[in-house]
């Protein structure tokens, strides 16, 4: 049987689209059984014998096989339409990193390109309510990245991940987004600009069937998906118990590298990245020095220095020097840089002009940064 | 026997002079009145029996018959009480006809024949004026409102035996009554303020202080954000303290809004003030704009040429921030009931306030626990053409400790308020002939004639209208905000800087910030 007719054998959506099953009891059957028609097929006698099955697992099969062929074909045609397609266990398009993980899923249904398994990847996660340093923080890793050519991990999540897959894409690189629904599904509906080029200049995947909702429950195994496929673990930005931190969890077990990127010690919101390099994570300080620790020597010096080749004027550079990417007000500015309203305003509306500090929040400004 | 008085009715804030009619003739004892009267009109038939009778004047049973006319209005109030039972006495004999001539009569009996005071008082005696009285005769509680009204004589009204004892006095001796009081509004014109809202008491906080001055001075609406306890409703109530005083026609048309809803006790004392008012936000659609079947006027009318606080500008209800809407742009309001068209004045300064999210901390992700959408959901409360007449959008942060405990003395209202005249008369002068005062009230058609720029101004201005995607309208408030800001500066071309600043306060317009 070709590859071309693998990926589109109905009883492979079948079986990969079973929720209650876990991957690696679908991957036992399938060896157990030989082809996933025939599981489907299997009588009630056959099933029973099957001693690794509790009951409630065993429940899910025979449910699942009360669909019809038609019904199952119906599926198919859907998948087709929607160019959703399927790399199941030991497929060449499988991603060879997530054969060696527990529980690995049994298929990942996908749209979009995959990337292929010799690329350098690394997953980027964080918070969802992230603060505007780690966004830019988060955005600068992902085009920092890209321009390294290393595959950015993430899950498509509002905050940390979004920005950071919104740089890999800003910067020309390949991303790949793991959902913890169905890949047909787009969530949060807010990031739907990203979905869209994802699946065009990347890669949207799930270990979920099409039309599945983003059920809570879902989340945290989709990020044994996101550790798997990783090299490196960078955590951006994360309170304490945050639910990035079961990614790193997993990423342990899986025995990937750790890296966090510190935040101030009374930033609630870097809590948790702090308490992992205390626990021995790697600190993430730059880009150059990032991709050192991961053997990698690149030219992507020159970008981080253009910026220091801006000339301010005077009044541009005393304003431009009291902004970070930490929002600061107009009222402490004004206090800080001593200068009167009109003054201030021109210089932050130059700097806005020239693109390299915007308006975060009515009367709030950070750094940015120019492309 | 027949005889006449006047009175007079108040139909929105203007009021028609009214004639009671009395006859009296023998037959079967009656009581009866007719021209259109309200319930409480038809009510004072009770009254007037036992007040007559508890003033120790004893009436023969006759029939009597009482019209009031023009008889296609309709009758409402209390005010007929009075001119009725005159009309009454009158038409006994009791009271020579030639005594109650020329006198207007306003106010309310009690059964035991004392007047009570009523609401409406200054837009008759202006009728009266107008009409060529000379002489009311009003409730002594309402004599300090007819004050307000030159070249009037006023015979205070106590008691329905007093008034006969009176009408009789003046007919004898007029001279002995003309107390014209001189003006009232002259007299009360410089009124100490309530220095708990001054701006001196404000500390720090400059860039708020700049942005109530410059809304103060073009006379432009501001929404202020920011996290509770940040002193915005302090700022609010500051900004009708820098205002400067009502002309005598301003203030008089809006002592006649108080005096329809009995309220001008408020404006006695102050009669030159901007008017301050702060509607809690449970208020209703009625209350907002002015209701009834013949609609009263509401908080935007009792906000005539001051300032409309609208604190937690979320928490209103929809339709009645939408209600808004219409006197923003026409300065008044049009109620139309089945009684007729009324119209109130509404030239008000809206000043609003709210919290950027709901739980009010939110650029503060240490302290703010909301998502993007419940934000999102927060902002979207408040209508997209509502924040379009949004001149002034400023953030306000909680002051530092060091600048409340510092001690540094700040600017007083007075001195500001000094300052934002002089803007104002600039820009009366350069509207002098035209329709508008403000600098707010410059129509699209007319904004290029009188927000000239300099080169460098219309260059950044054409490029952050690239930049920062505004709309027609986000773009001719920011020139009409720049016109102002030059105006404080006495420039006469709006320059690169006043656009700058100007571009900061613009309104928010976004409705998720791009934070995350």
């Amino acid at each position: 049987m070709s590859a071309e007719m693998e990926a589109y054998n109905k009883y492979e959506y079948w079986l990969a689209g079973i929720v209650s099953l876990p991957g690696r009891k679908k991957i036992y059957l399938k060896s157990l059984f030989g082809e996933a028609e025939r599981i489907y097929q299997a009588s009630e006698r056959e099933l029973e014998q099957i001693s690794i099955l509790t009951e409630c697992e065993k429940e899910g099969i025979r449910s699942a096989k009360k669909k019809t062929d038609e019904e199952l074909e119906r599926e198919l045609m859907y998948c087709r339409q929607k160019e959703i397609m399927l790399a199941v266990w030991q497929h060449n398009a499988y991603p060879t990193r997530l054969e060696h993980i527990y529980n690995p899923p049994y298929g990942l249904f996908y749209r979009g390109k995959l990337p292929d398994g010799g690329q350098k990847s690394v997953s980027i996660v964080g918070a969802r309510k992230c603060t505007c340093y780690g966004k830019a923080v988060a955005q600068q890793i992902g085009k920092g990245l890209a321009a390294a050519d290393i595959l950015v991990v993430s899950g498509m999540a509002a905050g940390i991940d979004g920005a950071a897959q919104r740089g890999a894409l800003c910067g020309g690189g390949s991303t790949l987004g793991v959902l913890g629904c169905g890949v047909d599904v787009c969530y949060p509906a807010a990031n739907r600009e990203l979905y869209e080029r994802l699946i065009t200049n990347g890669c949207v995947v799930s270990e979920y069937p099409p039309r599945t909702r983003p059920l809570a429950l879902n989340f945290p195994q989709r990020n044994r998906i996101i550790s798997g496929l990783a090299d490196v673990i960078l955590v951006v930005e994360a309170r304490e118990r945050s639910g990035s931190l079961i990614t790193v969890d997993f990423a342990l077990e899986q025995g990937k590298d750790i890296y966090a990127v510190p935040g101030r010690i009374s930033d609630l919101s870097s809590g948790g990245t702090n308490r992992l390099i205390q626990q021995g994570a790697g600190i993430y300080l730059n880009m150059e020095n990032f991709l050192e620790s991961m053997h990698i020597f690149s030219k992507t010096e020159e970008n981080s220095c253009k910026k220091q080749k801006l000339s301010l004027e005077n009044l541009e550079r005393l304003v431009y020097s009291c902004l970070d990417l930490t929002p600061r007000n107009l009222e402490s500015l004004w206090a800080e840089t001593g200068l009167d309203l009109e003054g201030l305003m021109e210089t932050l509306g130059t700097l806005q002009e020239m693109g390299i500090v915007s308006e975060v929040y009515k009367n709030y400004y950070i750094r940015s940064d120019t492309d | 026997m027949y005889s006449i008085v006047s009175t007079a009715i108040v139909c929105g804030i203007r009021s028609v002079l009214v004639q009671v009619e009395a006859d009296v003739c023998d037959g079967m004892p009656a009581f009866e009145m007719v021209g259109i009267l309200s319930s409480e009109v038809r009510e004072a038939k009770e009254r007037i029996r036992a007040a007559i009778r508890n003033s120790s004047i004893r009436l023969s049973p006759k029939k009597i018959t009482i019209n009031l006319y023009p008889a296609d209005i309709r009758k409402s109030g209390t005010v007929f009480d009075l001119p009725i039972a005159l009309a009454i006495l009158a038409a006994y004999g009791r009271i020579p006809q030639e005594y109650l001539e020329g006198i207007l009569f306003a106010g309310e009996i009690s059964l035991n024949g004392e007047i009570r005071p009523t609401a409406g008082i200054l837009p008759m005696v202006l009728a009266a004026r107008e009409a060529g009285k000379r002489v009311v005769c009003v409730p002594r509680e309402n004599v300090g409102e007819a004050q307000v009204v030159k070249g009037i004589t006023i015979l205070p009204a106590e008691s329905l035996g007093q008034v006969v004892e009176l009408t009789e006095s003046y007919f004898r001796e007029p001279e002995k009554y003309k107390t014209d009081m001189g003006n009232k509004i002259e007299e009360t014109a410089q009124n100490t303020r309530n220095a708990d809202f001054d701006f001196a008491s404000i500390h720090g906080q400059k860039l708020l202080k700049r942005a109530c001055e410059i809304a103060a001075s073009g006379r432009h609406n501001m929404l202020m954000l920011g996290s509770p306890g940040a002193g915005k409703t302090m700022a609010a109530h500051a900004v009708a303290t820098i205002l400067p005083p009502l002309t005598e026609e301003e203030a008089l048309e809006l002592a006649k809004v108080y005096s329809v809803l009995g309220m001008f006790g408020q404006r006695e004392m102050n009669f030159r003030e901007r008017p301050y008012r702060s509607p809690h936000h449970t208020i209703s659609m009625a209350g907002m704009a002015g209701g009834g079947t013949v609609p009263k006027p509401g908080e935007i009318s009792l906000a005539h040429k001051g300032v409309l606080f609208l604190d937690e500008l979320t928490e209103f209800k929809r339709p009645v921030l939408e209600v808004l809407r219409q006197p923003l742009e026409e300065r008044e309001i049009r109620l139309v009931r089945g009684s007729g068209t009324y119209f109130y004045p509404a030239d008000i300064m809206l000043i609003a306030a709210m919290n950027p999210c709901s739980c009010g901390y939110f650029p503060d992700r240490n302290r703010c626990t909301c998502t993007k959408a419940m934000i999102e959901r927060h902002l979207n409360k408040i209508s997209r053409p509502l924040l379009d007449r949004m001149d002034i959008c400023v953030e306000v942060s909680r002051p530092a400790l060091w600048e409340l405990t510092n001690g540094r003395p700040e600017e007083s209202s007075e001195l500001i308020r000094s300052r934002v005249a002089r803007t104002q008369t600039i820009q009366r002068e350069r509207f002098a002939g035209s329709e508008i005062l403000y600098n707010s009230q410059i129509p699209p058609s007319a904004i290029m004639d009188w927000c000239a720029m300099e080169t460098e101004g219309e260059k950044l201005l054409s490029e952050s209208f690239e930049r920062l995607e505004l709309t027609a309208r986000g773009y001719y408030r920011v020139l009409r905000v720049a016109r102002t800001i030059a105006d404080m500066e006495g420039a006469a071309k709006i320059g690169r800087q006043h656009i700058c600043e100007s571009l900061l306060y613009r309104s928010i317009d976004r409705k998720v910030w791009d934070w995350e």
